[in-house]
């Protein structure tokens, strides 16, 4: 499931749900002639709080939207500039915090209801909370640019407006509580809803299933190549320690020189690419021969970098390497270069990589052998060389932004649509 | 680490880098890596900076102080087979830069 996905299913579900009227009849309640009332007083108040749970699960979702693309969210405060998404998601907190709903349970979300209406509730909630992995996964803080970030921030407002568009028709209904502060929330909401955001790259991005690492027998020829470099990307999920960093910069270097040596003629475009990427890893390599850590793992990885380098010498050079192959090799060298560029940079950020200070003096602490100090100081500070201006622009591969998901538009159309939307107007009653 | 051990330590560290910088062939440069790599494993990464900036550019010379300090390691406790095994990868990638 990816983000376009579970945000798609809450917006077409809020879409049928504004689109329709009379809301106590249609949970069995009074109101016509036509169409006995078919459930109790107490039925429908126990519907009325199962929506509001539901409601609750929509709402938190739309915390955790607006909250996910703001890198600076943690700055919120009263010194904080009021930028219209900050404001509404200050606005949003208050109203969960005073809403007396919980979230709904797995029976809440698993159970499908006899009504249609409490159903589409439910099938509304239930994306909602698939939809929280995604908030973890691709669009977690900082992984999102500027206009992937605003089209976040403006789906969630759409939904807020649609769930206080809603709040206001179902007041009517036994036991419904109304969101606290409703006409702040939407006006928070509506500052944002009219953002132009047109990026919907976002859509594609979410949630997946962690990598595996392909385990059993080395693969024959360029095969077994590939079934390294996977495993080395996968393994590089934990994060390794500064030698074994230093081992696996060492292991890409060498790969892509001799990819570029074997392809030199068959494929000139495929070998500089890989030309210029062996030269950026000598550049990080002699950069990172003073770097200094020991938190983590990365043996592993380091080991499989080995593999693949062994694997290729094995391949004679009169092996044709087929565009499939090199497109392949494409993918995985530009994951492991954004891998290793955000160890580079989390480790510098996290303080668990530094930089060995050169010996500065002897301390001269009256004992007959006297130690060398050493100094150990973060990598972000004065001493530091280009080690992260390196993995920033030169090792971060530019990745294309993923095309945007068939209908991102419409789907993001129909819900407006829906929020605006006026019921027609009954006929005339007949005359006599 | 005593104060002789890191001086040691950190002229071999230092030469060894100088070699990888200056060397005439793409795998022996890779090779006085490894070497180097090899020598801050045996330390278990515990080693002092080196800076290879501003050294003599005379490959040969740089290689006899690399040796020079590497065999001083024995002095400061070091297993003498690891040095040996420095010694034997600094030996092959001299090999390969010779060879250019």
């Amino acid at each position: 499931m990816v983000y376009g996905e579970n945000a798609g299913a809450i917006r077409t579900e809020l879409s049928t749900l504004l689109r329709q009227h009379r809301i106590q009849q249609r949970i069995g309640g009074p109101g016509t002639h036509t169409v006995p009332e078919s459930t109790t007083l107490e039925e429908r108040v126990e519907m009325s709080r199962l929506i509001q749970r539901y409601r609750h699960g929509i709402l938190t979702w739309c915390r955790q939207a607006v909250t996910a693309g703001d890198p600076g969210r943690h700055l919120d405060g009263p010194d904080r500039a009021s930028t219209p998404d900050a404001a509404l998601r200050r606005r949003l907190q208050r109203t969960l915090d005073a809403s007396p709903s919980a979230l709904p349970s797995l029976e809440d979300l698993t159970t499908a209801h006899r009504f249609p209406l409490v159903d589409a509730w439910r099938r509304a909630a239930r994306a909602a909370a698939l939809g929280e992995h995604d908030l973890a996964g691709d669009v977690a803080p900082g992984r999102l640019d500027i206009s992937q970030r605003l089209t976040l921030v403006k789906d969630a407002a759409e939904t807020i407006r649609a769930l206080l568009v809603l709040d206001h028709r179902y007041h009517g209904i036994p036991g419904w509580q109304v969101l606290r502060s409703p006409v702040m929330l939407h006006r928070a909401a509506e500052a944002c809803a009219f953002i132009l955001a047109t990026d919907y790259s976002v859509d594609r991005l979410g949630w997946r299933p962690p990598a595996r690492t392909i385990d059993g027998a080395p693969r024959p020829g360029t095969a077994g190549v590939l079934q390294a470099e996977h495993n080395l990307l996968v393994e590089l999920n934990r994060f390794p320690t500064a030698l074994n960093l230093k081992r696996v910069l060492d292991s890409q270097r060498e790969l892509s020189h001799q990819l570029s040596a074997r392809t030199a003629s068959a494929a000139p475009e495929f070998s500089a690419r890989s030309a210029k990427r062996a030269a950026t890893y000598a550049a990080l390599q002699s950069e990172a021969r003073n770097l200094g850590g020991h938190v983590g793992a990365g043996g592993v990885a380091a080991a499989e970098g080995a593999n693949a380098i062994s694997r290729l010498r094995k391949v004679s050079t009169r092996t044709h390497l087929s565009h499939r192959l090199l497109r392949d090799f494409d993918t995985l060298v530009d994951r492991v270069d954004e891998r290793l560029a955000e160890i580079l940079e989390h480790g510098a950020r996290e303080r668990l990589y530094f930089v060995k200070a050169k010996v500065p003096r002897i301390v001269n602490d009256g004992q007959v052998t006297h130690r060398v100090r050493e100094r150990f100081v973060p990598i972000t500070s004065p001493v530091q060389t280009d080690l992260l201006r390196l993995a920033r622009y030169q090792l971060r591969p530019s990745l294309k932004p993923p095309e945007p998901a068939p209908g991102a538009r419409e789907s993001r159309l129909e819900l407006s649509e829906a929020i605006t939307h006026i019921p027609p107007s009954r006929p005339n009653a007949p005359g006599l | 680490m005593l104060l002789a051990h890191a001086v040691a330590l950190a002229e071999a560290r230092t030469y060894l880098a100088a070699l990888a910088d200056q060397a005439a062939r793409f795998e022996a440069s890779l090779a006085y890596e490894r070497t180097l790599l090899y020598l801050d494993a045996i330390h278990g990464d515990n080693v002092p900076a080196l800076d290879a900036r501003g050294l003599i550019d005379d490959r040969a010379a740089l290689r006899r102080l690399a040796d020079s300090a590497i065999e001083e390691l024995v002095d400061h406790g070091i297993d003498a087979l690891q040095v040996e095994l420095v010694l034997a990868m600094l030996d092959d990638a001299r090999q390969l830069d010779t060879d250019a």
